[in-house]
């Protein structure tokens, strides 16, 4: 309804609901604890050419405590492609990088999923066009955003698991 | 003092004024997939924007979200379904909060350029004039000292 959608959307992974319980195939490739606003675990899943991170959290509402767990598909590439694309991204213009005031870089195809990353008010996020957002509310398109914030990604150590891992697809050791 | 005009090919730093109009413009030009003239015609406006206050407090209340700083998409949606509120005004308030992570629009934006006085024992229903700054990476100022982009001014006292 607002968003503009300009590719096709790729058909779901099947749904996972609680990190501790993954399906058959599905291997855990690591996990960070994100507690900058409250404390959510981000586990990061292969699921055979796919990366599913899911963010799972608890929240302890006035009517009891409540678990939730988030699904952002993206393809398995997208290990070592988001490290790469982020320090493009915050190149100022000076070093060749985009004008000021740039909030997104340019989609890109990474294994047929357009991807791009944006700046957000603390962080970046990685949006995958190509993939229905978990926080849709129904079958209207809302691309996928994971919003990451500086903190999680440099200071609790959130891109140096990532980054690890890219690397590690890229010497086909995952 | 900074030089914005030498300091901006070093930060990637861009100021737009804080009304409803250039952030608007900002927003549709910058992120136009995920901002459309359509979305912000429709919720950068007062009357939404007290609707997005009174959402975003109540999921403060309820505990969804930890506190009035929180912009949160993910707990914000899972409020946003509790609620009466149909499947239109949800998605829309939905993309206001990612509104307010990306592009920094808060709860108290007010929409007119200047920030909302929120000192309850303060008389005045406004504080400063408002910019908000977009950057993609943080800049030290021995980088734009560095570059000549910095005027330190001495000999000033407080007043």
């Amino acid at each position: 309804m607002t968003y503009i959608q300009l590719y096709p959307v790729q058909d779901a992974l099947p749904l996972i609901t609680n990190h501790e319980q993954l399906p058959p195939g599905a291997k855990e490739l690591g996990m960070c604890l994100d507690t900058t606003e409250a404390e959510d675990l981000y586990v990061l899943v292969k699921r055979g050419d796919h990366l599913s991170v899911l963010a799972t959290y608890t929240r302890h509402l006035k009517t009891g405590d409540a678990y939730f767990c988030d699904q952002f598909d993206f393809p398995l590439k997208a290990l070592s492609w988001f490290p790469k694309a982020l320090e493009d991204f915050r190149r100022p213009p000076a070093e060749g990088g985009l004008h000021a005031g740039a909030m997104t870089s340019a989609d890109e195809v990474v294994d047929g999923e357009m991807l791009c990353v944006e700046s957000t008010t603390s962080g970046y996020s990685i949006v995958n066009w190509s993939r229905q957002s978990p926080l849709a509310f129904d079958d209207s398109y809302m691309p996928t955003t994971l919003s990451l914030s500086y903190n999680f990604l440099y200071r609790l150590g959130f891109l140096g698991l990532w980054n690890s891992l890219g690397e590690k697809y890229e010497r086909g050791e995952l | 003092m900074v030089d914005t005009e030498k300091s901006m090919p070093l930060t990637g730093v861009k100021s737009v004024p804080a009304t409803f109009e250039k952030v608007s413009e900002f927003a549709n030009t910058e992120l136009p997939k995920k901002f459309p003239k359509a979305f912000t015609d429709t919720a950068m406006t007062p009357e939404f924007q007290a609707k997005y206050a009174e959402h975003h407090a109540a999921a403060v209340e309820s505990k969804y979200l930890p506190d009035q700083w929180s912009k949160d998409t993910k707990s914000f949606r899972k409020y946003l379904i509790t609620t009466d509120l149909n499947k239109t005004e949800q998605k829309l308030l939905a993309t206001r909060m990612e509104m307010h992570d990306t592009i920094g629009n808060n709860q108290d934006y007010l929409g007119n350029g200047l920030t909302k006085d929120l000192n309850r024992n303060s008389p005045n229903k406004h504080g400063a004039v408002e910019t908000l700054n977009f950057e993609r990476k943080e800049t030290n100022l021995k980088s734009l000292n560095d570059n000549g982009a910095i005027l330190i001014i001495e000999g000033l006292k407080p007043i």
